[in-house]
């Protein structure tokens, strides 16, 4: 992983990992202790915020229930409503007091807190709810009023009753004593059953008082229904007795009766009113609510309170150990992160450092080594970064600039070996051509000789030409001189076999050149031959020299991407600064090696390229010099026929001399028969004279064939010449080639290569 | 006279109107003739022209995007920005990578690339201010005295700025 970054990113990573290190371990401990400090102190000042609330809400419940207990117990309605009020306000400051614990709570307590929280705020607000009710009964106070109004009022009527009854009774004790001393049984009767009726009436009335009592003092439904039918089948029969004691009255008593009546009237109604309000029955439920649900509600809040000091008292000792164990842990991490940072940074740094120098010393030994010329050096390569990038690109341009010198050799040698060649055939052909030269001289000087004997032969045609028609003539004046004609016969003769002689020697000189001009003929297919090799050398030249080319090539291209990489290498190791001086030089280094071997693929381009040119040329002339030679062998195939026409027309002409010495010697034969007629001899000498006109003639031809022949001849010295010429200007490429070779291997040879 | 005053004396003694005394290194290229340069901490790398992917609808001065190691530039025509006309491709060409601090990543084609030189402080020049914010001519920077050439100090932070201008 680490060999795969860039060195700028290295160094960064260090510089990093110790930045990170020392800002970790500040921040941590700062952070730490003051979050340690922090928590504590807001814990246990809002604790202690918490705490006075609920003390307070405490209180304020307290004086709640007090004043409510005070207003159920006070039997006057004044103070009832008194102490009702308090009870309210008490309730009232409870209410803002929670409120206040609410944002206290909201703020800063946690969620088990809040839930302690709600729950004393359902019970509380369900006791406030009860209490209101409670507190409504208790101003009410019916159970009080009934007792006083059945105590005053009842309590009056009913002595009143008992009084008015007294009365009547002592009316009625009179009126029945008169009536029985007066003997009068029916108004004595009528007096003693008033009497019953009216102590019935007290009876009845009494018991209503005391039925109306025991109402006050029951608290049930089923009792109070009892109760009340008693006191109303009472009050019916009372009705009933008054109305039936008024229909009997004496005058005397019904005026009394008639007040007893509204007494009893009134008594009722009172006692109907007490029954109302013991009915209502307040004070006792009030007390109980005060006592069971509302005594719970209340409870239950104040649990829920205590159970929330509880779970406070238990946070704030979990805080407090969780503040000790983060003090703790900063202290641990303040001691140990500088403990192993401070030596990883170190070692690190260092394992960088030498990653860095070692290969470049590496580097720097073997550039040194390939400018000194020894290519057979290989710097070592573990890196993968760039300084890895760098030896490697190094390590293939001196691996390449091996192979391409080593290269070059091969091709040097090859074109030495060439040149070495080609001045060899050069040389044969020099050696060739002046062969042909002596030839063509030979048949020149064969030539020269040859013409001699046609001009002597044709000399001697015209004199026996003159002396066939010195024959015709003479034979004119065949009569005049036989003898003569015997002589000049002898001398045609004669002069015919001198003109055969010649003859034969001109065929054998034919033959001769004819000889000499296939010998020509030989030599010019051995050079075309020779020639056909050199060019065949030359090829295969001007293909090493495109080869050598496509290896400059590839010498150039590498140049290139050498210097590149140079070029970036130095651009890295500027931006590295002072760190990247030492990597500068060597990528100067890479550079300068890089330009060095571009030039000398230039060099050795531009070398190729004479050499090329020189392969044109000497191309070029030895196909000039077979073309010389074609030609050459085309004049020799023209002598060689020229002269096979001659030998035929040398031929003819022997023949016709032959048949000419045949007629002479006829025309010799017939003189001695002169006789036999002029007519005779006449045919013979115009036939002699027709064979001798045959001769001439072809001598004459003869003369232009051997004239052409010449001219022949001189073509074939002239193209020789220029073969020669040709000869020499290959020798000259092929000496400058060898001279290029060795040049060649000389700007190699400095290297020293594997192979 | 102490060491430290001595130093003192001699920094007066030296002409250093520039406000950087320090050499800086330049690489240098050429565009037509003309030696042109850019601070070497702006380059990341130079290259051989990779193949072009030509953008449509973009301005004279975009060539196209280029791949370099899987990474994608936008290649800038220089010259064309310079009003130089546009840059015709060679075996010289090259692709000059700028360090990436500088927004996206983009290269420039320059005709050929030179050497890294050294410029002392009193071989810079300032480039003559023109008023015209749209001027070409401010990419320019400074003028470099080298022994046998001007060189013209190209300011690289202003060519994208310069780029995007072009396409709005």
């Amino acid at each position: 992983m680490l060999h795969r970054l860039r060195m700028r990113t290295k160094m960064g990573i260090i510089i990093a990992i110790l930045t990170v290190a020392a800002v970790t371990i500040s921040f941590t401990g700062y952070y730490q202790l003051r979050q340690i400090s922090l928590r504590l102190n807001s814990l246990s000042l809002n604790i202690a915020k918490i705490e006075r609330a609920i003390i307070l809400l405490r209180g304020q419940m307290n004086a709640s229930q007090h004043n409510e207990r005070n207003a159920i117990l006070s039997p006057g309605d004044a103070d009832s409503q008194k102490y009702a009020d308090l009870a309210t306000a008490a309730s009232l400051e409870t209410n803002k007091t929670r409120s206040v614990l609410k944002d206290l709570m909201q703020q800063y307590a946690t969620d088990e807190e809040k839930k302690f929280f709600e729950e004393y705020e359902r019970n509380w607000d369900r006791y406030l709810k009860l209490q209101q009710e409670i507190l409504r009964l208790a101003v009410s106070n019916t159970s009080l009023k009934s007792e006083e109004l059945l105590r005053k009022q009842s309590y009056q009527l009913l002595s009143e009753l008992r009084a008015s009854t007294r009365e009547m009774l002592r009316t009625l004790e009179t009126e029945s004593g008169e009536a029985f001393k007066a003997n009068k049984l029916e108004p004595y009767a009528q007096a003693q059953r008033n009497t019953r009726m009216l102590e019935r009436l007290l009876l009845l009335a009494t018991d209503s008082t005391a039925t109306v009592g025991i109402h006050i003092v029951s608290h049930t439904n089923e009792e109070w229904d009892g109760l009340e039918i008693r006191i109303n089948s009472n009050e019916n029969e009372a009705d009933f007795l008054i109305d039936e004691a008024l229909k009997q009255a004496s005058q005397q008593l019904k005026p009394m009766l008639i007040e007893f009546k509204n007494k009893l009237r009134l008594f009722h109604a009172t006692n109907k009113q007490v029954l109302q309000y013991s009915r209502q029955d307040t004070n006792y439920k009030s007390t109980i609510m005060s006592i069971t649900d509302a005594q719970i509600a209340a409870q239950a809040a104040m649990d829920a309170l205590d159970s929330l000091q509880k779970e406070m008292s238990r946070h704030y000792d979990e805080e407090l150990a969780a503040a000790t164990s983060a003090a703790l842990f900063s202290r641990y991490f303040l001691a140990i992160v500088p403990i192993i940072g401070i030596p990883v940074g170190v070692l690190i740094a260092g394992l960088l450092t030498r990653a860095i120098t070692r290969p470049l010393l590496n580097g720097v030994e073997v550039s040194k080594a390939i400018a000194n010329g020894d290519l057979t050096k290989r710097p070592h390569i573990s890196q993968l970064d760039e300084v890895g990038d760098l030896l490697r690109a190094f390590d293939t341009v001196a691996s390449e600039l091996s192979k391409v010198v080593g290269n070059v050799r091969t091709y040097s040698d090859t074109i030495a070996n060439s040149a070495s060649e080609l001045t060899n055939i050069s040389q044969q052909l020099l050696a060739q051509s002046e062969e042909m030269s002596k030839q063509a001289n030979q048949v020149s000087a064969g030539a020269e000789q040859m013409s001699t004997n046609v001009s002597t032969m044709a000399a001697a045609a015209e004199q026996m030409s003159m002396n066939v028609v010195s024959i015709s003539t003479a034979s004119e004046e065949i009569s005049v001189n036989v003898s003569t004609i015997s002589n000049s016969a002898r001398e045609t003769s004669h002069n015919v076999s001198a003109l055969t002689t010649a003859l034969k020697e001109s065929i054998r000189d034919f033959d001769e050149v004819t000889r000499q001009a296939n010998e020509g003929s030989h030599v010019t297919s051995q050079a075309m031959a020779l020639s056909q090799q050199a060019t065949s050398r030359m090829n295969s030249l001007g293909k090493a020299a495109t080869e050598i080319n496509k290896v400059t090539d590839v010498i150039k291209m590498i140049a290139l991407q050498t210097n590149l990489l140079a070029l970036n290498a130095t651009i890295e190791a500027t931006a590295a600064g002072d760190a990247g001086k030492g990597f500068a030089v060597v990528a100067h280094e890479i550079k300068e090696l890089a330009n060095q071997s571009a030039r000398a693929a230039e060099d050795i381009t531009t070398k190729i390229e004479d050499v090329q040119a020189n392969t044109r040329e000497a191309i070029g002339v030895i196909q000039k010099v077979a073309d010389i030679i074609t030609q050459i062998d085309h004049s020799v195939t023209n002598i060689a026929q020229m002269m096979d026409r001659q030998s035929r027309a040398a031929s003819v002409s022997s023949n016709n001399l032959n048949e000419a010495s045949r007629g002479v010697e006829n025309i010799a034969n017939s003189i001695t028969e002169v006789a036999k007629g002029a007519t005779d001899m006449a045919r013979n000498a115009s036939e002699a004279a027709k064979g001798a006109n045959d001769v001439s003639r072809n001598a004459i031809e003869a003369a232009r064939a051997v004239r052409e022949i010449t001219s022949n001849i001189h073509v074939v010295g002239q193209a020789t010449r220029d073969n020669a010429h040709g000869a020499q200007k290959v020798n000259t490429a092929a000496h400058e080639l060898a001279t290029i070779a060795c040049k060649l291997q000389q700007l190699v040879k400095h290297y020293k290569t594997e192979a | 006279m102490t060491k430290s005053q001595q130093l003192i004396e001699q920094s007066k003694a030296m002409p250093s109107d520039e406000p950087t005394a320090r050499p800086i290194h330049v690489c240098t290229f050429r565009l037509g003739d003309a030696l042109y340069g850019v601070e070497i901490a702006a380059v990341k790398e130079v290259n051989i022209l990779p193949p072009l992917t030509p953008i449509p609808h973009a301005p004279k001065s975009v060539c196209g995007y280029v791949n370099l190691r899987g990474q994608i530039h936008l290649c800038l025509d220089l010259k064309q920005m310079l009003g130089l006309g546009p840059s015709t491709i060679t075996a010289q060409t090259r692709l000059v990578v700028f360090q990436a601090s500088l927004g996206e990543p983009f290269g420039v084609l320059v005709d050929q690339i030179g050497d890294i030189v050294q410029l002392q402080a009193n071989q810079l020049e300032p480039q003559p201010t023109v008023s015209d914010p749209a001027d070409p001519s401010q990419l320019l920077t400074g003028v470099g005295k080298l022994e046998a050439e001007l060189l013209l100090l190209v300011n690289v932070r202003k060519i994208l700025p310069l780029v995007e201008q072009a396409t709005r």
